[in-house]
């Protein structure tokens, strides 16, 4: 523990009233009347580790980009991580009968900031901005996907090309983010630094690299929220540092995927609200060369020991056990991952090298470069998988663009990479043939055929069962492996309420409001 | 013959700036791998890339595409961030001040401690001052910068608690908190920069002592204080104000480890996030202005110089 | 005779080793006076720069040894995890400066560190010696356009914010120890170049070489038989304290996590590595930053030691 002799006169002092406190009947360090109704005003900071590079409604869809991006547009439909249902947001329901033909209505009056009205037309410029190749919208291969039509101002009609009852999570992410047209037209490539939405706050100014300012929009729809005055979004990147602001009392949201601070902070009288994500930290297996080989790939799967990553580089986390968390709808025992066995992997590897003759096999493991906790692993991966004869592992560490570069094009053998988001549909895009971040050349017919399930049917038993089907898959041939769940804690002082994970690093922040 | 001189180092100037520019150019034209790595999206088609390729100047030859940059650049116009859109003059312009109060403040420090210090011990070379002096200087030369941000960060901010181990606070959220955030990185950065003052000023100190007017001085009953501070130094000035302005371009460029190490939003990070995403119009543009104030700082030095040294003018 | 550039001797300090910014390291050096310069009032100051001198010496040939021959040492090999995780120093005979956060033996990936640090800044210093010498004694020797030439790439160089150029050669090729090597030699050759030229238009007009130019020897003739071996001596004398500032590159580079790729443990990454885990063991910085503190220092001491001797003998 940390000597502090300041601290631990404060501490000597603080234990002293706590007593006193407890003797009249109320043990809680933060004397806090019960929540009640929810009121307006205050500023509410969040802080996270990075933050967005632009807030265009076409390229914020994913990662960081989303929390601005929701805030000053607001979302069409929302993803409720807790129920798993997609409720309205700036949309008043999107709905199908047969998966194809789907109706959205808008809410009727709604205008953007700068008075122009948030309507079907609005709705259809958007998404046909978002298929301009010049823009390199990552949200073009869901719009690649549909037709729509404007019936009315508030009614958009879309066809999908292929029956998909999951369309309406597109609208949750992907095509969710409406902004306003004359706005876009009128400031073009200025756009993304001087966004105009119909979302609960506006965008005041931004310090790049250090913090974003919002002001609540007082033509939100949904009155009497958003409740705070104010939503500051700071960039912190040292875990530890954000830690002490929100201790501090500088930051009234800390959002961090490490779990070490979920404990500390319940100690301190705090709240953590925490969500499964899909995926967790781990690496890609390719399928190409020779990990196009069915052994090959169980080999390694048997040699991985994740206890031993776990405790070296994330000691006193869970460690993962196969793919879905036990807490996940999706759990299945078929997910475990294989057991470790050095014998067992290397008998394969002696099978297929005396088969296709080959001499030693020697992967690549990518991973982005600058990271100590990713290189320490890496370097216990290698030296876990070279424990056996005829392995050799080259970790090639490389920079953002470089590291994307190889992604992109599929070359790796091994490639670091989280699955993230939170709706398992995200799991189509990666694994099923042809999917618009399938890299590694995953194809499997069972995979396809269960992923297929989820978008054609319509019955949600159905549906999960497809998930886990596919899930079971892609452990038993290896396909992905991971030692540790995703996860985002948010943490907040007592005082703030409201706070639940909606996105894989951002919440709802017009759902908020801070007791005074 | 001042103007040949000016003409002489504005051609100097011009040559430097533009091998600079031409050599990034080539280098960020060599690089092997997608230049769109950054910014093309999973399952981009082909219409995406080559509508990126034209919307980010990437098509046509290499002196074409030099040379229009050239062009836009001499009018003020050094293109937009690949990645975030913004244009590469405001993305500057906003990290410049950081690095620049870092840079100042760092040299201001190495100031404070490198006059009495180096004055003292050119009045007394080989004393106790002397060689206490000489011998720290010598163990700061041998700490690399990470190293000695790391230890300060150690000492003050982890184990004294007294000081924020990373990070910046503007000026906008308090001037206390602002000082706090800049005092480990200017102390990091000062350390080096003062040894380099202290060297200059003993040994400009030792010449000067020994000089006639300083004798004259002495003879007239001026007390010792006042010779050193007032007439002694005064000619060492001008070389501390040339060295000093020669850090200051040179730490502009400079002060990429200290704002790593403390998350501070200066041209520094700025320009590790634009070459590691391949974002060569910010690259280039960073380059060049930090090319310029170093090229300038320097041709400032070597031209005021003679005018300001008496010593110089007189030889 | 040899100030033949603008500045009077005594203000000194601008023209600084200018690879590298200081902060990384260098020694604020000046090619133009030679160290006699700076005042020595008793043998006693000479004999104790020659004490730090020698330690430094000693040291870096500890070290090189140790470098050179550490696989017949008996160590565990610095890539073999262990399960005695951020063991502190000095508790575990087996470790006997501790493990790191996969635990894996300090010591051994100290020394196996220094291979690497060593091994490109003896390259660095060896390509900077060669480029900047050629350069500066054709530059010196034939002046006119030569000599413009050299300006112009000298200053271009310098010009050149260096983190960055190595920054941005580094970051745009996968590093490797040769490819460091190379990027860091340019970057170092300026200084050589300078120190080359200065002494070659020192020794242009000096009577043996004059006296060769009127017997009809050839312009390589006189390069190599009159001029070099007489520019070598001050340019050698540079060549650790360059490596010095070399080390220090290569380090910054390491920690900023752009040099050689792991599992080859470097003092730079190992520092970079050992930052995170700073509160609850700082051994994990300490071990890797002491024998870079030391190897650095040692560098400079030797380098200084071997300028004076130099400036004194050679009388230009």
């Amino acid at each position: 523990m940390r000597i502090r002799p300041r601290s631990t006169a404060v501490a000597c002092i603080g234990a002293v009233v706590a007593l006193l406190g407890s003797a009249c009947g109320s043990g809680e360090a933060s004397s806090l009347s019960p929540a009640g109704d929810p009121v307006r005003g205050g500023t509410l900071v969040y802080s996270y580790n990075t933050e967005a590079q632009s807030v265009d409604p076409a390229t914020c869809a994913i990662g960081i980009g989303v929390g601005p991006c929701q805030a000053v547009y607001g979302a069409l439909l929302d993803y409720d991580l807790e129920t798993g249902e997609i409720e309205p947001g700036m949309a008043e329901s999107f709905t199908t009968e047969d998966g194809k033909a789907w109706t959205l209505k808008l809410r009727p009056g709604l205008t953007f900031s700068d008075g122009t009205p948030f309507d079907a037309a609005a709705v259809a410029f958007n998404w046909g901005r978002i298929l301009d190749p010049a823009l390199l919208s990552p949200s073009a291969s869901v719009a690649k996907t549909i037709d729509w039509e404007v019936v009315d101002p508030t009614t958009l009609s879309v066809t999908s090309k292929e029956v998909n009852y999951q369309l309406d999570f597109g609208l949750t992410e992907a095509l969710a983010y409406i902004a306003s047209p004359t706005a876009i037209e009128a400031l073009g490539a200025d756009f993304g630094n001087n966004p105009v939405g119909a979302g609960p706050f506006t965008l005041t100014s931004w310090a790049r690299g250090t913090e974003m300012i919002l002001d609540r929009n007082p033509t939100y729809w949904d009155q009497p929220r958003p409740y705070v005055d104010r939503l500051v979004l700071k960039t912190i990147p040292a875990d530890d540092q954000r830690f002490n602001a929100l201790q501090a009392g500088e930051v009234d949201v800390m959002a961090v995927t490490v779990q070490k601070y979920a404990a500390r902070a319940e100690g301190a009288g705090m709240k953590v609200t925490s969500a499964p994500l899909l995926g967790g930290t781990g690496f890609r297996l390719s399928h190409r060369g020779p990990l196009a080989d069915p052994d090959v790939r169980t080999a390694i799967a048997k040699l991985i020991d994740n206890e031993q990553i776990m405790n070296a580089v994330y000691p006193g986390e869970p460690v993962a056990s196969g793919f879905t968390p036990e807490d996940s709808p999706l759990y299945d025992p078929g997910s475990a991952w294989p057991e470790r066995d050095v014998q067992g992997a290397q008998k394969l590897l002696d099978d297929y090298r005396s088969r296709t003759g080959s001499g030693d096999i020697e992967l690549t493991y990518v991973l982005t470069a600058g990271s100590p906790v990713l290189s320490q692993t890496a370097e216990l991966i290698q030296s876990q998988l070279q424990q056996v004869d005829g392995l050799r592992v080259r970790i090639v560490p490389l920079e953002g663009a470089a590291f994307a570069a190889a992604m992109t094009s599929g070359d790796y053998d091994l490639i670091v990479s989280g699955l993230g988001g939170t709706h398992p549909d995200n799991l189509y895009k990666v694994f099923r043939t042809g999917g618009s971040s399938n890299n590694s050349g995953y194809s499997n017919p069972t995979v396809d055929e269960a992923l297929d399930l989820t978008h054609t049917s319509n019955d949600p038993a159905v549906v999960e069962s497809a998930y886990k089907t596919a899930i079971n898959e892609l452990v038993a041939t290896n396909a992905y492996r991971f030692w540790r769940h995703a996860r985002t804690d948010l943490i907040s002082p007592a005082n703030v309420h409201g706070v639940e994970v909606a996105y894989q690093y951002w919440f709802r922040p017009e759902l908020v409001w801070i007791q005074q | 013959m001042m103007y040949r001189a000016v003409a002489r180092h504005a051609a100097k100037l011009v040559s430097v700036l533009a091998l600079v520019s031409v050599t990034t150019f080539l280098l960020l034209e060599t690089i092997p791998g997608d230049r769109l790595a950054s910014v093309l999206p999973e399952g981009a088609t082909p219409e995406m890339r080559a509508a990126a390729e034209e919307r980010f100047g990437l098509n046509g030859s290499l002196p074409e595409r030099f040379f229009s940059w050239l062009g836009s650049a001499l009018q003020g116009d050094l293109g937009r961030s690949m990645q975030s859109q913004v244009p590469v003059t405001d993305s500057i312009l906003e990290r410049l001040p950081v690095t620049l109060e870092l840079a100042t403040l760092s040299i201001l420090l190495a100031l404070l401690i490198a006059i009495p210090v180096g004055v003292y011990s050119g009045y007394r070379p080989g004393g106790l001052v002397d060689r206490i002096a000489t011998f720290l200087c010598s163990i700061t030369l041998s700490i690399p910068s990470f190293l000695l941000g790391v230890l300060l960060v150690f000492v003050f901010a982890v184990t004294l608690s007294a000081l924020p181990v990373t990070g910046w606070t503007p000026l906008s959220e308090g001037l206390v908190p602002h000082i706090r955030s800049l005092v480990l990185p200017v102390v990091t950065l000062a350390a080096v920069e003062t040894v380099g003052f202290i060297r200059l000023l003993r040994n400009d100190m030792v010449a000067t002592l020994q000089q006639d007017f300083v004798l004259s001085a002495r003879a007239r009953g001026l007390s010792t204080p006042r010779i050193l501070l007032v007439h002694a130094l005064r000619p060492s000035a001008f070389s501390l104000l040339t060295v000093m302005g020669v850090s200051l371009g040179r730490l502009i460029g400079g002060t990429v480890i200290v704002e790593t190490l403390f998350s501070l939003p200066g041209l520094g990070t700025l320009v590790i996030t634009a070459i590691t995403g391949r974002d060569f119009l910010l690259v280039q543009g960073i380059v060049l202005v930090v090319a310029v104030a170093y090229v300038l700082l320097n041709a400032l030095v070597d031209l005021t110089y003679p005018l300001l040294d008496p010593r110089v003018r007189t030889s | 005779m040899s100030h033949s550039l603008d500045k009077p001797a005594s203000v000194v300090s601008e023209e600084r080793l200018p690879i590298l910014d200081p902060q990384d390291g260098s020694a604020p050096v000046d090619e133009l006076t030679p160290p006699s310069a700076e005042v020595e009032p008793a043998g006693r100051r000479r004999r104790r720069r020659d004490v730090g001198a020698f330690f430094g010496g000693c040291w870096l040939v500890t070290i090189v040894l140790a470098a050179l021959f550490v696989d017949l040492l008996p160590l565990p090999a610095p890539d073999v995890v262990g399960n005695l995780y951020s063991l502190p120093p000095f508790q575990n005979a087996e470790h006997i400066l501790g493990t790191d956060q996969l635990g894996r033996d300090q010591l051994s990936r100290a020394l196996h560190g220094a291979r690497i640090s060593l091994a490109v800044a003896i390259g660095a210093t060896l390509v900077a010696m060669v480029i900047g010498t050629a350069a500066g004694l054709i530059a010196g020797y034939f002046r006119r356009a030569f000599d413009v030439v050299f300006d112009l790439s000298t200053n271009t160089i310098l010009a050149f914010p260096p983190l960055i150029l190595l920054i941005a050669l580094v970051a745009l090729r996968e590093p490797s120890a040769v490819t460091l090597a190379i990027g860091l030699g340019v970057v170092g050759a300026p200084t050589f170049a300078r120190i080359a030229r200065a002494n070659t238009i020192a020794y242009a007009d000096r009577e043996f070489v004059i006296a060769a130019k009127s017997m009809g020897s050839s312009s390589t003739r006189i390069l190599r038989r009159e001029i070099l071996p007489n520019v070598l001596l001050p340019v050698v004398s540079f060549a650790t304290v360059v490596a010095a500032t070399l080390v220090v590159a290569e380090g910054s580079l390491s920690f900023l996590g752009l040099g050689v790729p792991p599992p080859a443990p470097s003092w730079g990454g190992m520092i970079a590595a050992g930052r995170e885990s700073l509160y609850e063991n700082p051994a994990l910085v300490l071990v890797p930053g002491v024998f870079f503190f030391l190897t650095v220092f040692s560098l400079n001491r030797v380098g200084d030691w071997a300028r004076g001797r130099v400036g004194r003998e050679s009388s230009l």
